[in-house]
């Protein structure tokens, strides 16, 4: 519980200390987050791993999901769902969610080849070898 | 109790009646001795009557005495599900305005000071805003309490630091309180405990309220004779004789009849609470119990709920202002009512003051300033105290299978929304102002009706729900309950379906001519465009961006109604759908509710995500208890789906909805479609951005014509929300095996940039028409006749 009361000077010191940090590259380009500090959806993705590591899945998912909510066009996030799913025992949803990061990721080959290898690994556990090879076959030709 | 155990018959005769009693069979021997017996014979009489009247009072002393402990000891009240929406995220680099960060703050009752330090408070400095969060237990784990420096960099957050100036990656506001599932009672109110209540507020009752609560046994004789005298000097009823324990005891058991009988109660039960309880529990009791005021149905009950719901704020947060005006309240809430009666309400804060510096509670200076302070804050909102009915009926949909009512209503349960109040605001101002907009420029249009849904397009959470004109009536709820024919508006299912068989492109041409359609009994029906004429062929473009009708049918009976059916259940809807020609034209009542999550499906790629009001569900202590995630299924391949919504943004430029290019900012782009049902009964606008789906319908309630079409009526309303909630232009990437190219839109063949009806369409890779149109150049004045033509569909 936070107290104490922060008088006016310091106030202004503590908001001229912000804008003078330094690494705030921010002169007008698109991002503005600090390059040498960590992101919000990186804090996200520890918390989640932590999460994981100690068998707490659904708590993993919900730190993934609340990334996603800052960032749902990022196909990695998606994919990182996807395992969490897979890791739960389902793997109908961790199909859905991988292809949904197939669709997202652009030129980003890593992204693509990750996304259906999930989608292949899902495929395996609902029985699916055929629709497995093909996802396979998709990972492989990424660019 | 002693007396009433012992039987009647064990009760000591008195003296006088030593003798046996005599049996009735006795004459009387002499005259002399009757005289003599006549008054043993009344004084057993009065004994009888005496023991009678005893024996009565201890019956019901013990039944009253059973009553306020059996009901003392349990569980006090029902306690309503609190619900929260979605909290405020911030982090560096995110998109937020300086002017969306004080709305929240605002909603959140966060007061501006020259310092903070204490939940609740920020202090605005150039770019840079400095808050002291409140608090709060999510499901995944606590939010602290802390100061933050939160800097802008335009629209944008720049950075969050604490305290130290370390940087904090990610960091949440406490959410917004939006409502209570309440049970038949209406009784609404949050419980607080001694320990979150400020020391003023209790002095503050004491003083004017009950004085010598700490000292009396639950009835103050002292009290009353003084407020008798009170009473008697002012003329007028001025002070109460009523000790806080007989308040308690009135508003829990009895009626507000002035009788004899609930006076002679009110005692009884007093004496028998205080006897066994302690004054601290009394007293929590009491907080929680009082009557503090009305929403339409919604009782207020208890300090705690009275706080957020006139001040937005939790309890421990209030000024001296506040709380003399609560306390003052308690005389008489609808009398002293803020809003209704401010003039009495200031005045009854004044007495309140002036009670508090007398008795030596306060300051005079700190009470001279209360005194000048506003009753209750300036702004006007719709939703002052923070309550959406219509809201409230999606979160009860969504827990209606896992939780009963009565948990619902009683076990005091946290449930965390994805409500977002700020966009729930504009939405409802939107659809408010955009409703009063129409109907200036109409007649009849007092009765018009209106209702939105707004999804974000990748987690299908919803965020804000408008039910209907009045956004505080708990009637009925247009958004979710509402069924009425949705017209054009369900044509992209049409030809999504012609896209998924693969044996078309949206250059392929369909006959816009005359149609006359078997119908079983032998009738025929014969669709007819929208304005009367027939445009002979036409691609498929054309005709869904132009919104033509007789095309639509042709194309669907080629594909077989079922079919579409079932691309209309693949994209979500879960009602049962007629199996008619007419579906193809809209003849389906749906919700607006259930149009958002087809066209939510639309606007993620062809990925279904079930729209969800609920995030978790948390125990009255916090502990997370249930959450919903986040599901999803594919239901079409997304290069259809592309293929769709690129004509859908299409129909935003050079469409039946190109109006929206004068009414939203040029840089953001939107895919949507107009919908009109027969006789303008109905006006539909659906549609999407990068971030956000929004689905308006503008009609009225009895069903009756309005002569708006969706894009008189409906469509104004839309732009005016995407305006305010979107911040992300409909830039879809585009599906691998995906070609671009210029097409005349008059033919569906391939044409230049800069030909007159050139319109950028999606085509599957080798699949885009090799054949050239015409050029015909820029055409302004065909261009014009096409604008006139086509506007009023």
């Amino acid at each position: 519980m936070v107290s104490r009361h922060l008088p006016v000077k310091r106030m202004v010191k503590l908001a001229l200390a912000v804008t003078l940090a330094p690494g705030l590259g921010c002169g007008g380009s698109g991002s503005v987050a600090e390059p040498t500090e960590i992101s919000a959806v990186d804090a996200l993705l520890e918390a989640a791993d932590t999460a994981e590591r100690e068998g707490r899945l659904d708590e993993a998912a919900a730190a993934i999901e609340r990334a996603l909510r800052l960032e749902p066009s990022a196909p990695a996030l998606w994919t990182r769902l996807a395992r969490v799913r897979l890791a739960e025992g389902l793997p109908e949803q961790a199909e859905s969610l991988a292809l949904k990061a197939t669709t997202l990721s652009g030129g980003d080959g890593a992204e693509v080849r990750d996304a259906w290898a999930v989608v292949a690994e899902a495929r395996t556990a609902l029985g699916d070898p055929q629709g497995a090879a093909v996802a396979r076959d998709r990972a492989g030709r990424a660019p | 109790m002693p007396e009433s155990d012992t039987p009647e018959g064990e009760r000591p005769e008195p003296a006088a009646h030593g003798r046996r009693p005599r049996t009735g069979g006795d004459p009387p021997r002499a005259s002399s001795r009757g005289a003599r017996r006549r008054p043993h014979r009344v004084l057993k009489a009065f004994a009888a009557c005496g023991l009678l009247v005893l024996l009565g009072a201890s019956v019901y002393v013990i039944h009253l005495e059973h009553v306020v402990a059996s009901h003392f000891s349990g569980r006090l009240w029902r306690i309503p599900a609190r619900v929260y929406g979605r909290p405020l995220e911030l982090h560096a680099g995110r998109h937020l305005s300086p002017d969306r960060l004080f709305r929240e703050l605002e909603l959140l009752g966060y007061e501006a000071r020259d310092t903070t330090g204490v939940p609740g408070t920020f202090v605005s400095h150039e770019d840079t805003v400095v808050l002291t969060a409140r608090g709060f237990r999510f499901g995944d784990g606590l939010e602290p309490a802390r100061t933050l420096a939160v800097r802008f960099d335009g629209d944008r957050l720049a950075s969050v630091r604490d305290t130290s100036g370390a940087s904090v990656p990610l960091a949440r506001l406490d959410p917004a309180l939006i409502g209570s599932l309440l049970p038949e009672s209406f009784e609404d109110r949050i419980v607080v405990e001694r320990d979150g209540v400020p020391d003023l507020l209790v002095d503050a009752l004491i003083a004017v309220e009950d004085r010598r609560f700490y000292t009396h046994g639950g009835i103050d004789v002292r009290g009353v004779a003084r407020a008798f005298l009170a009473n008697l000097r002012a003329g007028s009823i001025v002070q109460g004789g009523s000790t806080l324990t007989q308040q308690l005891i009135r508003s829990k058991f009895l009626t507000n009849r002035r009788s004899l009988r609930r006076k002679l109660d009110e005692a009884v039960m007093a004496l028998a609470l205080e006897r066994r309880f302690d004054k601290e529990t009394i007293f929590e009791a009491y907080l929680n119990e009082v009557y503090m005021g009305q929403d339409g149905r919604r009782a207020v009950h208890g300090f705690g709920l009275a706080s957020y719901f006139y001040f937005d704020k939790p309890l421990a947060e209030l000024a001296p202002n506040e709380i003399a005006l609560l306390v003052g309240m308690v005389k008489g809430p609808t009398a002293y009512d803020p809003h209704r009666h401010p003039e009495a309400a200031r005045a009854r804060r004044r007495v309140v003051l002036d009670v508090l510096v007398e008795r030596g509670v306060l300051d005079p200076q700190v009470a001279e300033a209360a005194a000048g302070r506003p009753l209750v804050r300036a702004h006007t909102r719709a939703n002052a105290g923070g309550y959406h009915p219509a809201f409230l009926d999606a979160v009860r949909r969504d827990l209606a299978s896992d939780y009963d009512d009565e948990a619902l209503s009683s076990d005091g349960l946290r449930i965390l929304t994805t409500m977002d109040p700020v966009v729930q605001e504009d939405t409802a101002d939107a659809v408010t102002s955009g409703l009063d907009a129409l109907a200036r420029a109409r007649a009849t249009a007092d009765l018009l009706e209106g209702a939105a849904v707004v999804t974000s397009v990748h987690g299908g959470e919803i965020l804000a729900i408008v039910g209907g004109r009045k956004q505080r009536a708990q009637g009925f709820n247009r958004a979710l309950e509402a069924q009425r024919a949705v017209g054009s508006v369900l044509k992209p299912a049409v030809y999504l379906t012609a896209l998924e068989t693969g044996r078309y492109t949206l250059s392929s041409t369909v006959e816009d001519t005359l149609l006359e359609v078997q119908m079983p009994g032998g009738t025929t029906w014969a669709p007819r465009n929208f304005d009367e004429t027939f445009t002979g062929t036409v691609p498929l473009c054309r005709a869904l961006m132009l919104s033509r009708n007789v095309p639509t049918v042709r194309l669907g009976l080629e594909l077989g109604v079922d079919q579409v059916i079932d691309t209309l259940h693949r994209l979500g809807t879960t009602r049962e759908l007629p199996s008619y020609p007419s579906l193809f034209l809209g003849a389906v009542p749906l919700s607006p509710l259930d149009v958002a999550q087809l066209y939510n499906s639309l606007a993620a790629g062809g990925f279904v995500t079930p729209l969800r009001a609920v995030r978790e569900v948390l125990t009255s202590d916090g502990e997370p208890l249930q959450r919903y995630p986040l599901e999803l299924r594919q239901a079409c391949t997304p290069k259809s789906v592309y293929q769709i919504a690129r004509t859908l943004e299409a129909t935003t430029e050079q469409g039946t909805a190109r109006a929206l290019q004068d009414l939203l900012p040029e840089a953001l782009h939107v895919a949507g479609k107009t919908g009109t049902t027969d006789d303008f009964r109905d006006s539909w606008f659906a549609g999407f951005s990068g971030d956000r789906v929004a689905v308006v319908w503008v009609g009225r309630d009895d069903n009756a014509p309005t002569g708006l079409t969706g894009a008189t009526g409906a469509l104004p309303i839309w732009a005016t929300i995407m305006t305010r909630v979107s911040e992300r232009s409909f830039e879809p990437r585009e599906p691998a095996g995906i070609e671009e190219v210029w097409i005349d839109l008059a033919s569906g063949k391939r044409t230049g940039s800069r030909c007159a009806n050139a319109v950028r369409l999606p085509f599957v890779e080798g699949r885009a028409p090799r054949e050239k149109a015409p050029c015909e150049g820029e055409n302004i004045a065909e261009k014009a006749v096409g604008w006139f033509r086509d506007i009023f569909r």
